[in-house]
């Protein structure tokens, strides 16, 4: 095991998801790996892609429900939820299923996310039964034993008291809250101290029943697998006793912009340093803009060559890290600058991000930009579908988001046919520098003169 | 600071024969010294290139903590044919995506590029091997971002300044005892000619290894790597010394408070180097104590007494002895004392009780796992080959390491566990929430 290693550079371009990073084929030899799909009688959804390369097979689950699916008073529910499936089954108890799959050197990775929930797991495919076995019985058969809920009660409570400890992350949470509003999105995905506290066995189980119903979710088989092994899946008799039932999905309040420009400072003690954020409302998934918007955000702030990156870093050296973002959502998501800088720094960071950003949607992207833009996106296309869990996670998230295959095997082509004038409208009609939401996470005694060249700046403490 | 804990672990086990993976790699050495694999993968139409140098922040010297960190920052700030922005810009106009990493014993640069651009990529890696512009102006603004870095990683991250205490407190004279990322008040005060040293002394062809993986012809790509790189001059490097670490006595432990809700604690014990005989039977000892939630220190605490949030075990080796690491990071209001007493029972168990069959079974399975789970990218197999090579000069050991994991025995694990774990090697590090004031 190697230590000690730091990265220059934080962008991670590659790791992010197809369904905001997709590009093109880049040669016309290439081809995607084959794949295929069925609804099984109970309405699961289920996509195999086989890849005898390695001694590896996967196992992926897209439920659809998230933060989206959580009524004000539950928040944290569908997480809480989520990691109780693999606390015990009817025929296992906790231990038993860390047991099983720690065995064959496997886990399950539960991420509630705000739109859907992935649980995922993988093993080397000699012992790929028995990952179908215990996947299928914690998917399908969690008990929900008091003695669990309360230990994961305990163990999330104690999680969302440490989110403040982590800046990053929690100036993440307050811009969230800033933007959305009353809408799920404003929630943070581990829920409230006073909510989760809340949260009877049956809450759980009603969230369970409602959401976790295999017409209500897809299942991705990878790697190295044969048909005999489609059969146990399809027959498998845990996958074949989950019952199907009609889910109606949440009614969620509406969101709207702010009219103006808002500056919040939230304070925390002993902070050595200022997180800031700028957001607004952005656009949904299955809007006909996301692949402009994603390329206009790309130029403004996507890479190390972007406008944002260029000045606020390598010019002013106020940062180590500035980037953009189109988080496009089943609703509207949000369209964010993330950046952070020493504290003597902070209103300089902030008036020449949004000088950047201004000068961007006042004069447009160059077609210098656009194509440079473009020739990232095709060229680094292979790599977000390089592997069988990549491409496979890519098909799920277009089929829970509604968008067609041809977003995918004709990339290369969407991604052509895109205009500058295409660019710079979106970036006109979706991008707001006058209403964005500005929050800083820092604390408050360090930052007295220096916030000054800011204007009005609303301030709030955090325990 | 981001500790990696990952790279060496791609080792594999075999002992299913279906399980033995194996792919092929081309190694040459040019006159110049530069050492060169080569695997072809046409799986996408994609390259991964890496350029690793043997240095790293062992390198350095007090007073000049960082170095080699600044030095991998000011890389991309141009060199004589690609200058200042045009290297990012070039890159990508031509959809090629790059980054870099510093580790305590050597430096990475790589990109992922369309395999059109090979040639490309040869020319500025070239480029910026023989000719790295390090301008006064390029470092004034670079000095401020690694200082943002510092405090992002370190000044503004609590459980990051534990474990820098830590390193501090368990090496007292081995470079390893200061932070890869330098300490701020080094990090202001680099210049152009300390980097320029610094650079002309390790970033040497004779000092590097070069991965090239993917959708390559082996035999065209050589002829390029020799058309590109024979020219760049070889220089003798200095000899390598460093501190050794003499053995530690007595016990140690650091205490310090920072702005978190609740206390983590580390255990911490020195190890032994990349590739010595027993640092195969440490990682499945440390796998055993504390990997994943079916671990005996997870089991132990978060689940049964349920006294913290997480707990895990580290075998970390380097180039030089690493350590051997017992975490956990504690609920709201439990002391650290609980932690630490379950570690010294768990620990003495290993010592006196020998490991089950099936547990040292399912700790090889995990090395497996993690070995395959590492080759499922051409990037992630340059990665693979690129650390061996540079860690025992010897790419082949990411396959051949296979057969040292399989023959750890039960009496093995038990051997180590008496031979590291002992108490007066101890090293405590705590990381309490601040008293607040009344």
């Amino acid at each position: 095991m190697g230590g000690g290693e730091i990265m220059k550079k934080i962008f991670l371009l590659l790791s992010m998801y197809l369904a905001s990073c997709a590009g093109g084929p880049v040669k016309d030899t290439f081809q995607m790996k084959p794949f295929n799909e069925q609804i099984l009688p109970n309405g699961l959804h289920v996509i195999y892609v086989a890849d005898a390369g390695l001694p590896r097979v996967s196992l992926q689950l897209l439920i659809k429900a998230g933060t989206i699916s959580e009524g004000e008073d539950q928040q944290g529910l569908n997480y809480l939820t989520a990691q109780l499936l693999e606390q015990g089954t009817k025929k296992r108890s906790a231990d038993q299923i860390a047991d099983d799959l720690g065995q064959i050197a496997s886990d399950l990775s539960i991420g509630p996310g705000a739109d859907y929930t992935l649980i995922s797991t993988s093993s080397l495919s000699p012992n790929k039964e028995i990952l179908l076995d215990v996947f299928s019985d914690v998917i399908i058969n969690p008990a929900f034993q008091p003695p669990e809920i309360e230990r994961l009660r305990s163990q999330q409570l104690a999680a969302i008291g440490r989110i403040s400890d982590q800046p990053s992350a929690y100036a993440d949470l307050l811009i969230d809250k800033d933007v959305f509003g009353g809408h799920p999105y404003s929630h943070p995905a581990i829920g409230t101290e006073q909510t989760v506290k809340g949260f009877s066995r049956d809450q759980i189980i009603k969230h369970f029943l409602r959401f976790y119903r295999p017409n209500n979710a897809i299942l991705a088989v990878t790697g190295n697998f044969d048909a005999a092994f489609i059969q146990q899946v399809n027959m498998n008799k845990s996958m074949s006793s989950w019952k199907k039932q009609e889910v109606k999905p949440m009614k969620t309040a509406s969101t709207a912009e702010k009219p103006n420009e808002s500056i919040s400072l939230y304070s925390k003690a002993g902070l050595q340093q200022s997180e800031i954020r700028f957001s607004h409302l952005g656009i949904k998934r299955s809007e006909a803009d996301y692949l402009s918007l994603r390329i206009a955000s790309l130029i403004l702030g996507g890479t190390f060559a972007s406008r944002l990156n260029q000045r606020v870093r390598d010019d002013l050296g106020l940062t180590y890290s500035i980037h953009s973002n189109s988080d496009a959502r089943l609703d509207r998501g949000a369209f964010e600058i993330s950046t952070f800088s020493r504290n003597e720094k902070v209103a300089e960071t902030i008036l020449e991000t949004k000088q950047v950003l201004k000068a961007f949607v006042e004069g447009g992207a160059t077609g210098e930009e656009l194509q440079s833009a473009k020739a990232l996106l095709l060229g680094q296309f292979p790599m977000a579908i390089e592997t069988t869990d990549k491409l496979a996670f890519n098909l799920m998230i277009l089929r829970f988001y509604g968008i067609a295959d041809d977003y995918l095997t004709k990339f290369n082509s969407h991604v052509e046919k895109i205009s500058l004038k295409q660019v710079n409208e979106v970036i006109k009609n979706r991008i707001h520098p006058g209403k964005m939401n500005i929050i800083i996470y820092a604390d408050a005694k360090q930052l007295t003169e220096e916030l000054k060249p800011l204007g009005s700046v609303k301030i709030e403490q955090i325990k | 600071m981001l500790l990696i804990f990952s790279l060496l672990s791609f080792f594999s086990l075999a002992a299913d024969k279906s399980l033995d993976v194996h792919f092929p790699v081309e190694k040459f050495v040019l006159n110049n010294g530069l050492t060169v694999l080569l695997h072809e993968d046409r799986s996408i139409p994609m390259v991964s290139y890496h350029t690793w140098y043997r240095v790293g922040s062992r390198d350095e010297k007090p007073g000049v903590t960082g170095a080699a960190h600044m030095l991998e920052h000011m890389m991309f700030k141009g060199a004589k044919k690609y200058t200042d922005k045009e290297f990012d810009r070039i890159l990508h106009a031509n959809g090629i995506q790059n980054n870099a990493f510093t580790s305590w014993d050597y430096t990475g640069f790589y990109e992922n590029l369309p395999s059109s651009k090979l040639e490309l990529i040869m020319d500025v890696e070239v480029d910026r091997m023989r000719d790295l512009a390090l301008k006064p102006a390029s470092l004034t603004s670079e000095l401020e971002v690694v200082g943002e870095e510092r405090r992002w990683r370190v000044d503004n991250n609590p459980p990051s300044l534990l474990r820098e205490v830590l390193f501090d407190t368990i090496f007292t004279e081995h470079p390893y005892h200061w932070p890869v990322i330098g300490y701020m008040k080094d990090i202001k005060e680099y210049t152009v000619e300390k980097l320029r040293h610094f650079y002309a002394t390790y970033y040497v062809p004779n000092n590097a290894v070069l991965v090239i993986a993917g959708d390559i012809d082996v035999k065209k790509t050589k002829a390029l790597v020799n058309s590109y790189y024979s020219s760049l001059p070889s220089r003798p490097l200095p000899e390598r010394k460093y501190q050794q670490e003499p053995e530690q006595k007595t016990a140690k432990r650091k205490t310090i408070e920072g702005e978190v809700q609740n206390t983590s604690v580390v255990l911490a014990y020195k190890g032994v180097a990349s590739g010595h005989p027993d640092s195969y039977a440490l990682d499945l000892a440390a796998n055993i104590l504390g990997a994943g939630s079916s671990s005996r220190l997870y089991k132990k605490l978060v689940y049964q007494m349920q006294k913290a949030t997480s707990a895990g075990a580290y075998n970390v080796t380097n180039a030089d002895p690493g350590v051997i690491l017992l975490m956990a990071s504690m609920k709201p209001s439990v002391h650290s004392e609980i932690a630490e007493a379950i570690f010294r029972e768990e620990i003495e168990k290993i010592k006196k009780n020998p490991v089950s069959v099936r547990e040292l079974e399912k700790s090889k399975n995990q090395v497996m796992k993690d070995f395959v789970d590492g080759l499922t990218t051409i990037d992630g197999k340059a990665q693979a080959l690129a650390v061996n090579e540079i860690m025992y000069n010897d790419y082949s050991r990411l396959f051949s390491d296979l057969k040292r994991y399989e023959t750890v025995s039960v009496k093995d694990i038990q051997r180590v566990a008496n031979t590291y774990l002992l108490d007066h090697r101890q090293v405590v590090g705590v990381l309490n929430p601040k008293v607040k004031k009344p």
